[in-house]
């Protein structure tokens, strides 16, 4: 592996034509347009000198929980629930079995094997996140539900890597929920681990944003199948140059958690918030390599933003991304 | 044994008023414009609490952004700090920065205020069945940074609640804890001002501070645990986080019927974390009903 891989979390800002009418195209125009989507933004983001280039931004979600959700059966939406403000999100309620009634992302593999890109990484909706945020009115208990979205997901990822065919295939479970209730941590472990039990050929990350204490997540760690751990660090930083760079102590925690154990992990450092618009400055982005390269070797280190980008416009994504690769570049020079 | 139905906390926005703050954020709409369908909304639903036989409800809170929102707006001294997250839901609130309780500002009358919609807070009900709504002390300084000396604004707080409540003039007023708390003692003079609905969560420690205190219900998980300290104990026990309808509340409130004469059966938490169209057939079930 190339040291300090720059990569993209998830989901980038959809361009207006798609977003105002995502949910009124009919299926086949859809397809047409959020492929035009895709390569507009896979375009963009080689242009900012991103290494791997995950699906292109999402352009065929709306939502990562929506989005698998409303393709299962056993699970109905009844309308929005508040997530703040005037912000709501499509609540599932679990009434049933569940089952999945198609893939969730098989057309992003398909045209990315037909781009012949192999520099890419596909994000998936976690099982404990999916439990965590679903009701519950079926299942005998939350950890119950969570092991069947498990096998769920198992099932899914299998498709997507039987598709992609031969070459290791980057697959990213999606965690924001995984450390919202730390007496369920035994959940979060096992119903991962379901998701990839079995499956050859992929290299698995788990991105966890929204946390307050990833020191749960790194209790677990060793019995986790994850190689990859995207975590996000900015937006606990301070700006300021030459500082202590509080926001990174957790670099040294996840240090320590590797060395315990045989098997290699690496971590994805999320180097520029995406919650505002200020700009990172290069030498800011790449004092936070440089500190975490004091623990962590290049080859382990991968460079991302804190999370995906969607809630930025494409132009302060682009150049968020560009900022982070150039800082890459120069620290990669340096070694 | 008698029944009193409660639904307390915000209450689902419908798909109307969502648009409508969706468009007053965009500048669309007036804060006059949206004052008005916030208006017209909350008579909506007190005409719902009607066919569904409610007997107390508290305030829609229909342009409360969250359950601090327009209280902390309204002090002089406490500022709005990042989102945090409500207890392990996906669910956020802004966090109230605190330095002092300064003077109380009008809640009450039309007002624009920032990062939130206009106020007023509450949009009276002239009925008996209508409950002025108040997030609890306790739980407000816990959702809190507190970057100021912690009893002052405690003892502060209190007395900014004694004015808000004789400035309004209430007449019934629900108090939400919806944390553990640890010092119920703290609305003792504000139950002598008020009828004093309570909502705890948890266990109180410290009885004892309730001792000849007035308390019209105390409602929470276990009614015994507080019956002798309000004219008639509560169960929180319609689920807030289910959208099964049929709960079988009838069944489940049975066990206290030798116990005692009256209950308040209550909702676990805010509806608000309902889909509206689940929360506007669950509000029929408090009875033991549909």
């Amino acid at each position: 592996m190339m040291d300090l891989v720059t990569q993209e979390i998830g989901s980038f800002r959809k361009p207006t034509y798609l977003s105002s009418k995502f949910r009124s195209y009919k299926e086949d125009e859809f397809i047409e347009v959020a492929k035009k989507a895709t390569l507009e933004t896979l375009d963009l983001f080689e242009k900012s000198g991103l290494m791997n280039v995950g699906v292109g931004g999402e352009m065929f979600r709306w939502e990562m929980y929506e989005h698998p959700i409303s393709r299962m059966e056993g699970v109905e939406i009844f309308g929005p629930v508040r997530s703040f403000d005037n912000r709501y999100y499509n609540k599932g309620s679990v009434y049933g079995d569940i089952l999945r009634k198609k893939p969730f992302h098989i057309e992003e593999v398909q045209l990315f094997k037909e781009l012949k890109k192999n520099n890419i990484k596909i994000p998936v909706t976690g099982p404990y996140t999916l439990m965590d945020w679903s009701f519950n009115d079926h299942y005998k208990s939350r950890e119950e539900l969570a092991m069947a979205f498990g096998k769920i997901m198992n099932e899914e990822i299998r498709d997507l890597k039987s598709a992609w065919g031969e070459g290791t295939l980057q697959i990213q479970i999606d965690e924001p929920a995984a450390t919202t209730h730390p007496e369920e941590m035994n959940i979060v472990l096992d119903s991962v681990n379901e998701s990839v039990k079995g499956i050859e050929g992929i290299e698995t990350h788990l991105h966890v944003c929204y946390s307050t204490d990833y020191g749960l997540l790194f209790d677990i760690a060793p019995s986790l199948n994850v190689s990859v751990y995207n975590l996000e660090f900015a937006n606990r930083d301070p700006i300021s140059l030459e500082g202590e760079r509080k926001g990174y102590e957790d670099v040294r925690r996840f240090k320590e958690t590797a060395d315990t154990m045989t098997r290699k992990i690496s971590l994805g450092l999320g180097v520029t918030d995406i919650h505002r618009d200020y700009l990172e400055p290069i030498p800011l982005i790449r004092e936070r390599i440089e500190y975490a390269l004091k623990y962590i070797e290049p080859e382990r280190l991968r460079i991302n933003p804190d999370c995906g980008l969607r809630t930025r416009s494409r132009e302060v994504g682009f150049e968020k991304l560009r900022n982070m690769s150039l800082a890459r570049d120069e620290v990669a020079k340096s070694l | 044994m008698e029944l009193i139905s409660l639904l307390y906390g915000i209450y689902p926005r419908s798909e109307n008023l969502r648009k409508a703050y969706g468009k007053w954020e965009k500048g669309q709409l007036t804060s006059k414009e949206t004052s008005s369908i916030i208006e017209e909304e909350s008579r909506r639903y007190y005409d719902l609490m009607n066919e569904a036989s409610i007997d107390y409800f508290t305030d829609p809170l229909f342009n409360w952004y969250d359950l601090l929102r327009p209280v902390v707006l309204s002090i002089d001294g406490i500022k709005l700090g990042p989102l945090a997250r409500y207890k392990a839901t996906n669910t956020f609130y802004r966090e109230p920065e605190i330095e002092k309780i300064g003077k109380l500002l009008e809640m009450n009358e039309f007002r624009e205020v920032e990062e939130n919609p206009p106020l007023p807070a509450y949009h009276e009900l002239d009925s008996e069945s209508y409950l002025y709504f108040l997030p609890g002390i306790n739980s407000l300084l816990k959702m809190s940074k507190i970057t100021g000396n912690f009893m002052d604004i405690k003892e502060r707080l209190k007395d900014t609640y004694l004015e808000i409540i004789k400035k309004i003039k209430m007449k019934r007023l629900l108090i939400y804890e919806p944390f553990e708390s640890d010092d119920i003692g703290i609305y003792g003079e504000i139950t002598e001002a008020v009828t004093t609905f309570l909502v705890l969560t948890g266990s109180a420690e410290k009885l004892k501070a309730l001792e000849g205190m007035k308390f019209f219900s105390i409602i929470s998980d276990n009614p015994y645990t507080y019956s002798k300290y309000c004219e008639v104990p509560g169960i929180k026990i319609v689920d807030a986080q289910s959208t099964r309808i049929n709960d079988g509340i009838l069944q489940k409130v049975k066990q206290y019927s030798e116990d005692f004469q009256k209950m308040v059966v209550a909702n676990t938490e805010s509806f608000d974390f309902l889909p509206r169209v689940i929360a506007d057939k669950k509000i029929f079930s408090f009875k033991g009903g549909e």
